[in-house]
């Protein structure tokens, strides 16, 4: 195995620089004998990108998208330390001296792992934006392909998208806005948040209006920000320290009543929100509500301040079953819709029926978990509804295992390797459009595999959105009238 | 350099104080005091950077959802400890949550490295762990 590394000179300065610097790698996953070439790059809007080829390559590229991140010292080139581009690592050790002491790696989730043997170029980007990047992600992924047509080895024959949890909507942005047949040639949502910007954020802020509401009135357990703002300037352990001062999620309190207390309030709390994770997993929920919302609301190159919610007029119990959501209904804040609206639905919204996404003609493969509790599977029924609404291609995956995109190596190789299939035949008589079913069997039959390893729902149907938090009126048709 | 164990340590006061925090974290966490517990994780890091101080802060940032710095911590104790398996299943967890399937994926297969017979499935909270259901 061997990979080449080529890296622009003088790169930190420059976009789309040159390449010229060689140095040996052995963590990519490259063909037997020639090996692989590694590019790495910058993007114009100062994102950075890492690039393999392998050799022979067969043409495809798959571009690789991370799931969100609110440290902005990820925004860094591939193999340096954090906070100090200028320092070289290979490991956090190489960056002991340079708080905080942790080298900076441009993630390819493992895929280069059967993508690269198969003869397929991965790629990566760091974004230019961190939190919801849907924003200007796209152009992000343009200077990669950019890149490869005029630094690199040549404009790839066909280009696939792919991402996770929040680049998972990247990958649901890709498809809206990049040309088809020429930017993008496929994608594959991977336990996506691919409802779009409002549906989402509506759906996070109606969480922290639930919070709010639990916790009014408990000593430190209240967040002071707006419910559809957020606050970027709150660290993530202040952040977690209220947030357990309200539920006891991490620590409960040692006061017995207290401690009954957050019990109640966060029985509450997960009865009305039909929250279906553990209590980490409803810190992670609620810390995109308040932390992310708060990164981008702030942003003056993306909200500059301007509120997102609305929820005037809501009927909430039309979607709560709990004994308080009467109680909830009544006294939760009314709002009208936020100036920061109409921006967030140009930005980031589903619809294949106009614009670059009407003009979709390749298949669209979403794998999602049935039990994902931040990208629900009610986002996934949206985003299928709004393909067949704009009678496009799409297929669901459901995978069984609980969490938020937790999948194993087998499951994902077995998806891109039915997407593949699905691809190449998409043009014939007979396209290969793959099942869960299908999945789970190619899964099974992957060398070594066992059933532990193939976690698939054969029978899973998502609820619709509108049946979980309530329909806006400028919510894409898809997320308002959702399909039988 | 990587952070050595605690028994190994020479320093007898380092290693005394190393403890001291560690214990006095784990009281202020089972009082509900979750700011104090961070505050005293810490400065054991600090004081000590060991593997069980990297640890005991990794795993705390890491049920506190902040994942990069549970990364950080986790990867150290698991580099400094690098023949004990739940180390690393450790770090597996914290690259699951964030997500990066394949780096789990990784840290796992270091896990299975140490110990062939290894079985890793989920416990009742989700965690990935010894034993636990059969999906690993």
């Amino acid at each position: 195995m061997r990979v080449q590394t080529r890296v622009p000179s003088g790169w930190l300065g420059l976009a789309l620089g040159l390449v010229t610097v060689f140095a040996p790698q052995a963590s990519a996953q490259c063909p037997p004998g020639a090996g692989c070439t590694e590019y790495l790059g910058k993007g114009s809007k100062g994102s950075y990108f890492r690039i393999l080829v392998p050799d022979p390559w067969d043409g495809d590229l798959v571009i690789v998208n991370h799931g969100l991140e609110l440290d902005p010292l990820t925004i860094a080139p591939h193999n340096t330390c954090k906070s100090d581009p200028d320092t070289p690592c290979s490991s956090d050790t190489d960056c002991a001296a340079v708080p905080p002491r942790s080298c900076n790696k441009i993630t390819l989730l493992g895929l280069d792992g059967f993508l690269l043997p198969s003869g397929k170029a991965v790629a990566a980007s760091t974004f230019s934006q961190t939190s919801w990047s849907a924003f200007q992600s796209r152009y992000d992924l343009k200077d990669i392909i950019k890149f490869m047509r005029k630094k690199g080895p040549g404009r790839p024959k066909r280009i696939v998208v792919t991402g996770i949890s929040g680049g998972g909507a990247v990958t649901v942005d890709a498809t809206m806005h990049l040309k088809p047949g020429k930017l993008i040639h496929g994608a594959i949502p991977l336990c996506s948040c691919s409802g779009g910007g409002l549906p989402s954020m509506d759906g996070a802020t109606d969480v922290r209006l639930v919070y709010d509401w639990v916790c009014d009135g408990v000593p430190g357990g209240t967040f002071s920000s707006l419910p559809d703002v957020g606050d970027p300037t709150m660290s993530q352990i202040d952040f977690a320290v209220t947030a357990n001062t309200c539920l006891g999620l991490l620590a409960p309190s040692a006061d017995p009543v207290e401690a009954a207390a957050q019990r109640a309030r966060r029985e509450t709390l997960f009865a009305l929100t039909k929250f279906p994770g553990t209590a980490t997993d409803f810190v992670t929920v609620i810390g995109f509500a308040i932390l992310a919302m708060g990164d981008f609301v702030d942003d003056p190159e993306r909200l500059n301040g301007r509120r997102l919610g609305w929820n005037e007029g809501l009927d909430y119990t039309s979607v709560l079953d709990s004994s308080a959501a009467q109680a909830f209904n009544d006294a939760v804040p009314r709002f009208g819709p936020g100036k920061g609206r109409r921006k967030m639905s140009r930005s980031t919204y589903v619809d294949f029926t106009r614009g670059v996404a009407k003009r979709v003609d390749y298949p669209l493969l979403s794998f999602s978990g049935r039990e994902d509790f931040i990208c629900l599977p009610e986002f996934q029924k949206m985003y299928a509804d709004a393909a067949a609404l704009g009678e496009k291609k799409h297929a669901m995956i459901w995978g069984s295992t609980g969490g938020h995109c937790s999948f194993t190596p087998q499951e994902l190789r077995s998806v891109f390797e039915a997407y593949f299939a699905w691809l190449d035949t998409f043009d014939t008589a007979v396209p290969s459009e793959p099942t869960t079913a299908d999945v789970l069997a190619r899964c099974l039959s992957l060398p070594g595999a066992t059933s532990s390893q193939c976690n698939f729902d054969t029978a899973f149907t998502a609820p619709p959105l509108a049946h979980r938090f309530p329909a806006r009126a400028d919510w894409p048709e898809a997320a308002r009238n959702p399909l039988p | 350099m990587l952070p050595a164990l605690l028994a190994t340590i020479p320093d007898p006061k380092a290693r005394e104080a190393a403890e001291t925090l560690l214990a006095e974290a784990a009281a202020a966490r089972s009082r509900g005091d979750l700011r104090t517990t961070v505050d005293l994780l810490q400065a054991a890091v600090d004081r000590v950077p060991s593997v069980e101080t990297h640890a005991a802060l990794g795993g705390l940032y890491l049920e506190m959802g902040v994942t990069s710095a549970a990364d950080v911590h986790l990867r150290a104790a698991a580099m400094g400890d690098a023949d004990n398996a739940d180390r690393w299943i450790a770090l597996a967890n914290a690259l699951a949550r964030k997500p990066d399937p394949g780096a789990a994926a990784e840290a796992l297969e270091r896990a299975h490295a140490t110990e062939p017979s290894l079985h890793i499935g989920r416990d009742a909270r989700g965690w990935l762990a010894r034993g636990g259901d059969a999906s690993s």
